[in-house]
């Protein structure tokens, strides 16, 4: 009994010795400290040489700690599907769609491209196109459907109708990208067809390029995990990983190509919003909510459209622009990339409860003694589109002439006000314009024009030097997203933009 | 053969012998080359990266200790498990031996699989018990003892079988002696069956440690794989390989042959020394 106790007792002890072992060892320390706010990336094993240098390099910069998930991409998405984490980052974009589709993941953003090659031995002298490849003899190993680089080479293959050709060498199929690498390094096939920046780690290989490959590069990215409770830390690495001084270096350097439009790193970018003060009920909230989730700082001018373009022709440079109407984007257009239209607004005529004028079309405008607010026609968009408007229907110089117009404002919105303050009989502003001041149904009627021309649209798009593209794409899809729509539909736009 | 009856002829026992060595050579051949194979892919220049590698290093630490925790607590559970199921014939003895088969014919990234959903979507993904365990400041999914508890699902199944032989191959009867002699259940177990099956619960030991250190599948879904904290030297082989780094993972794989050879050589110098 002693004997056997003592046994007990011995083993009990190197229990104990063992898990202080391991609470002692650095791992677990690292652990311990602020668990809490440590992130969880499912990271591709293919891409473990580059990611685990970006993170090695992330924590030592910025002291934030990094749990990172290996497995393949596949495989990552089912446990995506059961467990928690923040960032997901498979070998293929289509994996992330497949997520999105899921609901799974939010943003995205493009890390790497990857470009199917032949792989040989470099030995190898034989095989120098598909067409060696498919003569009889030679032993293929492929990637199965599963793998990201299986799923795209049978596609094309098949649609350049190749695939059984090669097919019947296969002689191996494996399910990862390096399965299928190791096999021709190996020696037990002689060829087979993969991704070439895995290629490039086998010093022993040859890649041979492929222009019904390279006509179709996949691009590997990053994406914010919907399960994230840190939103914004997953934001911030990665846009650590995407920028292209940082991450873009690392996986340059391990032989992949990289996005040529990539955001320059930014502990906390500065960016500089020029809106349309028409747009200011519809996206001053979300632009607050984009730049808490995102972590940078935004600073939004709200002002006539003509006075923006001013203050950008005088040098202002604004890398977000979401212009009135198409007309004052067109005038800048050098500095811009091609605009989104997300909406179109509608000119309607603001009257005083009752319509006590009988004010009922433009043709009104010119009984006598109306008092006839207008926008400025060079200060912002809407004067202007109210000026070719009133032109087009010939009405600008007899209105003129009557002297009915008693005020042109530099922007909509102080149209509402003097509406509201009496001072007009009648004012033409944007639909938006009226429904931003919640109350001036209570004092005011709008009188619709249903005329083609009085309508504006009104795009959005970054500038051409912006060192952050990425992030203003995704600034323009949170404004105009399923959430962000609700808030231009409240205000009385039309909604123009596809869905994403 | 009893001793007492002679053969009516003596033949050449070199015929028997020269089988059994042939069956030795032929496997012990096969292991020597395929650690051999191994050796020959590891450059000098990929072990002295792997042998001056922290994160190795620190997977090395981390894989020794977790399996001697996981190998501990399994023979904990396995010696009353195994014996229960050795001595008493009960209700439910069947299912239970059958349930205890699971995690061995489980394939072992189902059991990872299975764990995961255990802690993290059960009884729901808004209210798991990972969500209470992190309430209460212990975080088990990917980090340490989510790799013991992946290691001690499978490796106490095999403790289990062990011990269960080998109490089945201890007779019973000197149990049944010391009960006649007015000793109770728990000094018959302890007095008597304990003592005899000490070299089982050591080779038990050995099975469970070594069953953990192969471990990688389970291990890889429930634990992750972060360098520095939750790789054991399995998930370093597996990864070494998915970047396409074999010398690596040659390099690697030697040194848990290594480890695994000592340490169960040391056991069992120590378990014959008793």
């Amino acid at each position: 009994m002693k004997k056997s106790i003592i046994c007990v007792l011995a083993l009990c002890g190197a229990l104990v010795v063992c898990l202080i072992a391991l609470s002692t060892s650095p791992s677990t320390q690292q652990n311990n400290t602020n668990k809490g706010a440590e992130l969880t990336l499912y990271c591709a094993a293919g891409l473990r040489k580059p990611v685990s240098q970006i993170i090695e390099a992330y924590t030592a910069e910025t002291g934030r700690k990094v749990n990172v998930i290996y497995n393949g991409s596949g495989a990552l998405l089912s446990q995506i599907k059961i467990g928690k984490g923040d960032l997901y980052m498979p070998a293929d974009l289509s994996y992330i769609e497949e997520a999105a589709k899921g609901g799974l993941t939010a943003e995205s953003i493009p890390t790497a491209y990857l470009t199917a090659v032949i792989v040989v031995h470099k030995d190898n002298t034989t095989i120098r196109s598909l067409e060696d490849i498919t003569k009889s003899g030679v032993r293929i190993s492929l990637a199965d459907q599963s793998a990201a680089v299986g799923k795209f080479t049978r596609k094309v293959l098949a649609e350049n109708g190749l695939l059984n050709a090669i097919e019947k060498n296969v002689t191996v199929t494996k399910p990862t990208v390096n399965g299928i690498v190791e096999d021709v390094s190996i020696g037990s096939v002689d060829a087979t067809i993969a991704w070439d920046a895995v290629a490039r780690n086998f010093t022993d290989l040859r890649t041979i390029e492929v222009p019904i490959f390279s006509a179709k590069r996949r691009s590997a990215a990053v994406a914010v995990l919907n399960s994230t409770r840190k939103p914004t830390a997953a934001l911030h690495l990665a846009r650590y990983i995407s920028a292209k001084d940082k991450g873009g270096e690392v996986f340059k350097r391990n032989g992949f190509d990289t996005p040529e439009k990539a955001d320059q790193w930014a502990e906390i970018p500065q960016i500089l919003v020029f809106s349309g003060s028409m747009l200011k009920p519809a996206i001053g909230e979300r632009i607050q909510e984009f730049e808490q989730r995102e972590g940078c700082t935004i600073t939004t001018v709200y002002e006539g459209c003509g006075t923006l373009i001013s203050q950008m022709k005088a040098g202002a440079k604004p890398s977000f622009y979401f212009s009135c109407d198409q007309s004052f984007l067109d005038q800048v257009q050098d500095r811009f990339n091609t605009g989104t239209v997300a909406t179109t607004n509608e000119i309607v005529m603001l009257v005083p409860k009752g319509n006590t004028k009988s004010i009922r079309s433009l043709d009104d405008l010119l009984v006598k003694s109306a008092k006839v607010g207008v926008a400025h026609p060079v200060k912002s968009a809407l004067g202007k589109l109210t000026e070719i408007l009133l032109e087009n229907t010939k009405l600008l110089k007899p209105l003129k002439d009557s002297g009915n117009i008693v005020v042109y404002a530099s922007k909509g919105d102080e149209l509402v006000t003097q509406m509201q303050a009496g001072s007009l009989d009648v004012a033409l502003l944007y639909r938006s314009n009226a429904l931003a001041s919640p109350s001036i149904l209570k004092y005011c009627d709008i009188v619709a024009l249903d005329h083609p021309e009085a309508v504006a649209s009104q795009p959005f798009a970054s500038s051409l030097d912006t060192p952050y593209p990425n992030q203003l794409n995704r600034l323009g899809d949170f404004l105009t997203n399923a959430e962000g729509k609700k808030n231009f539909l409240k205000y009385g736009f039309t909604w123009e933009k596809a869905p994403n | 053969m009893p001793a007492d009856i002679a053969p009516p002829k003596l033949r050449s026992d070199v015929p028997f012998f020269a089988g059994l060595t042939g069956f030795i050579g032929l496997y012990i051949g096969l292991i020597i080359l395929l650690v051999l194979a191994n050796v020959s892919y590891i450059s000098w220049d990929d072990l002295v990266t792997a042998m001056t590698d922290e994160a190795i290093l620190s997977s090395l630490e981390l894989t020794f200790w977790t399996c001697t925790v996981t190998a501990i607590l399994s023979v904990f559970f396995a010696v009353p498990i195994g014996y229960s199921l050795s001595r008493f014939n009960f209700r439910g003895r069947t299912l239970l031996d059958t349930l205890l088969d699971i995690p061995i014919i489980l394939p072992p990234l189902v059991v990872g699989l299975s764990l995961l959903i255990l802690f993290n979507s059960f009884p729901h993904r808004d209210n798991s018990l990972e969500d209470w365990l992190n309430s209460h400041g212990i975080f088990v999914t990917f980090h340490i003892p989510a790799i013991i508890l992946a290691q001690f699902t499978v490796a106490a199944a095999f403790a289990v079988r062990s011990m269960r032989n080998t109490f089945d191959q201890i007779s019973p009867r000197g149990e049944l002696v010391a009960l006649t002699l007015g000793c109770n259940r728990s000094q018959v177990f302890w007095e008597v069956a304990l003592p005899q099956a000490g070299k089982g619960v050591l080779s038990a030991g050995v099975l469970a440690w070594a069953r953990a250190l192969g471990e990688f599948g389970p291990i890889l879904v429930f634990a992750g794989a972060t360098r520095g904290r939750t790789e054991v030297l399995a998930t370093s082989v597996f990864l070494e390989i998915n970047i396409g780094n074999l010398g690596g993972a040659a390099a690697v794989s030697l040194i848990l042959i290594t480890l695994a050879i000592s340490t169960i050589l040391i056991i069992r110098l120590a378990g014959d020394r008793k």
